[in-house]
């Protein structure tokens, strides 16, 4: 047996009684402490600075993952751990820095106020407010809404005009260009909408990928009214769409869970389009312990590992990258309020809930519950998840249509997830265990690959066949849904075109027998 | 003498504040010093708008809320222990996600 000592001193660390603290003074260079971090350690503010800097930079430097020059998309929420990082990676290319980062950073915002509900008016606010902390950074950015998520794969369009990172390209030209700032172009959009209702998404469109050095006045000019209405339509019905998808979900949980999907397909989409091919995530340590235990809790355990590691290489030619992994909310907390770096408040789905709102709100409770007491338990979940791997990574070809995260449904036949569904199939057997089976087929449209000579039709997918195409995470999360074509329309095209590859395969393997 | 000291809400927690973030307050005299202990319900009582559970768990703040006395954690401070003194600017930041 390998045991680890079994004595009773063997508990974690707790907290320094408050009183013993008083006073302290900087651990490394004796001046007044103005924190303790980690376990009991007192920093004053300049060594505070100091060890962050350099935790930032040995996290991004020791992987050796970034390269000189890279092209790197910064996925920004307004929250404080994004917002740290942007700053953090402001200081890292200023010229008075010792060793420079040596990336090329590009910014993105992904405006999730549908979700949640919130009104057109504050969206439009914060959109705003967002456009102008990236546009003072200098850095080429654009800001997407969370129902764009549901255009991917549909309308080409929609992609090209951020996708031309060079500025002034034929694509923005074309649209026929006015010069105005950003003033004129909220003033526009209220004029826009003072006939129309207003939706939010006009802010999306607003800013394209632009390099504000040079041409940023023409690119923003992409928000020419016209092509705010003309695409106000378009926004209108996927924002519908993800309300109706949202609402159908049995829990908040799963919502949850579905946006962190859907943010992560635009934010690959952006990415590969416009030619990045790194994402860096603002996830601080201790947001990623609680995504670790709740992964574990919302069947995605075999992703827990993956979606917690600093290098997330679920994607083709994509790496997600969490470089703030090593730091806890408290340091970012710190590091903002030292520094004076700004955050905005974006709501979530569980803001002001109570602590049983969703798995994750209760995980995030128990972790920093214990972690006030337990100064050491974040580091502790993530040395723990570390370790994690579940082998499978490099074998499996199969992906989930949603997730992108390989497949852990494919396993023998005394498996849990088999015990799973059979009991699921025992107890549903009288009510619907086939009719869940559409068999209506809408027929007269191109499946939309190609040049549309294909003269195959896109019929409808059945729930069964979407099942299937997903890893048993995903499939909890829309196990209520009520019709899958609710679903974004790259997950349907994925399993259609899975649906597809397995007949044909299914009608070659006849062939052959026939022949042979 | 009552002791004028300055509260600023973030990250969230202003959201219980009726969405003020920055509050001066004066705290009333009384025979013994003010400390945060007694800070806390004070802030219950008067400024704090709803859902006191999602700010105070038990005689403390809710695990995730960050507090700084003077732009100095105040696990350095006393915490609950810390007398306050006039002018002294108080913050509460949420690290929650959400808020």
């Amino acid at each position: 047996m390998c045991s680890v000592q079994e004595d009773d001193n063997d508990v974690p660390f707790s907290k320094v009684r408050p009183n013993e603290s008083i006073g302290r003074t900087c651990m490394k260079c004796q001046e007044k402490a103005v924190l303790i971090t980690r376990v009991n350690d007192a920093f004053c503010r300049s060594c505070f600075m100091v060890y962050i800097t350099h935790k930032f930079r040995a996290t991004i430097g020791k992987t050796k993952l970034v390269r000189d020059g890279e092209m790197v998309l910064i996925a920004l929420s307004g929250g404080p751990s994004s917002s740290a990082l942007l700053h953090l990676i402001q200081e890292g290319l200023s010229e008075r820095t010792h060793k420079k980062l040596r990336f090329r950073p590009g910014l993105i915002f992904i405006d999730e106020g549908a979700a949640v509900n919130l009104p057109s008016s504050e969206r439009l606010n914060n959109c705003e407010k967002m456009l102008d902390t990236m546009r003072s950074t200098g850095f080429p950015c654009c800001i997407k809404a969370l129902e764009q998520g549901f255009d991917i794969d549909n309308i080409p369009e929609l992609t090209s005009p951020s996708g031309t990172c060079c500025p002034g390209s034929q694509v923005e030209k074309d649209l026929g260009t006015i010069d105005h700032d950003t003033e004129s172009i909220s003033s526009d959009i209220s004029t826009a909408t003072s006939s129309v209702t207003l939706n939010m998404s006009e802010c999306s469109i607003s800013s394209s990928m632009e390099e504000p050095c040079s041409n940023s006045r023409e690119a923003i000019a992409v928000s020419s009214l016209s092509r705010v209405e003309s695409s106000f339509q378009k926004y209108e019905e996927a924002e519908e769409k993800l309300r109706c998808l949202l609402k159908s979900l049995n829990s908040v949980s799963a919502q949850e869970d579905l946006i962190r999907s859907i943010r992560h397909k635009i934010l690959s989409e952006v990415a590969t389009t416009c030619g990045y091919s790194k994402v860096m995530l603002g996830s601080c340590g201790t947001r990623l312990a609680v995504t670790l235990l709740t992964d574990m809790a919302i069947g995605r355990g075999g992703q827990a590992a993956v979606d917690t590691v600093f290098a997330d290489k679920r994607y083709k030619n994509l790496m997600f990258l969490r470089p703030l992994r090593e730091f806890s909310s408290k340091e970012i907390g710190m590091y903002n309020a030292l520094n004076d770096v700004e955050s905005f408040f974006i709501p979530t789905l569980t803001t002001k809930g109570s602590d049983g709102a969703s798995i994750e709100h209760l995980t995030e409770a128990f972790v920093t519950g214990l972690q006030r007491d337990y100064p050491s338990t974040v580091s502790n979940i993530m040395r723990t998840g570390e370790k994690l791997s579940t082998g499978a990574e490099e074998e499996s070809k199969e992906y989930c249509a949603m997730c992108q995260s390989s497949l852990d449904t494919n396993v023998v036949a005394s498996s849990a997830l088999n015990a799973v569904q059979f009991s699921q199939r025992i107890s549903n057997r009288a009510a619907d265990s086939d009719s869940i089976i559409d068999k209506s087929n809408k027929t007269g449209e191109c499946c939309g690959e190609g040049d549309g000579g294909c003269n195959t039709t896109r019929t409808r997918v059945t729930k069964q066949q979407v099942l299937a195409s997903l890893c048993y995470g995903c499939r909890l999360a829309i196990r209520k849904i009520d019709d899958v074509e609710k679903l974004p329309l790259y997950v349907l095209k994925d399993v259609f075109w899975r649906v597809r590859r397995e007949k044909m395969k299914s009608e070659i393997e006849e062939f052959l027998l026939d022949t042979s | 003498m009552s002791i004028p000291i300055t509260l600023e809400f973030s990250g969230g927690a202003e959201l219980l504040f009726d969405r003020q973030k920055r509050h001066d307050i004066n705290l009333p005299k009384q025979e013994y010093p003010w400390r945060i202990q007694e800070l806390l319900p004070w802030i219950r009582d008067n400024i704090l708008k709803e859902r006191p559970e999602l700010f105070l768990q038990g005689n403390t703040v809710r695990p995730g809320i960050l507090v700084l006395v003077n732009d100095t954690d105040w696990e350095l401070m006393g915490e609950l222990e810390y007398n306050l003194q006039p002018n002294d600017r108080i913050i509460f930041i949420s690290t929650l996600h959400g808020g």
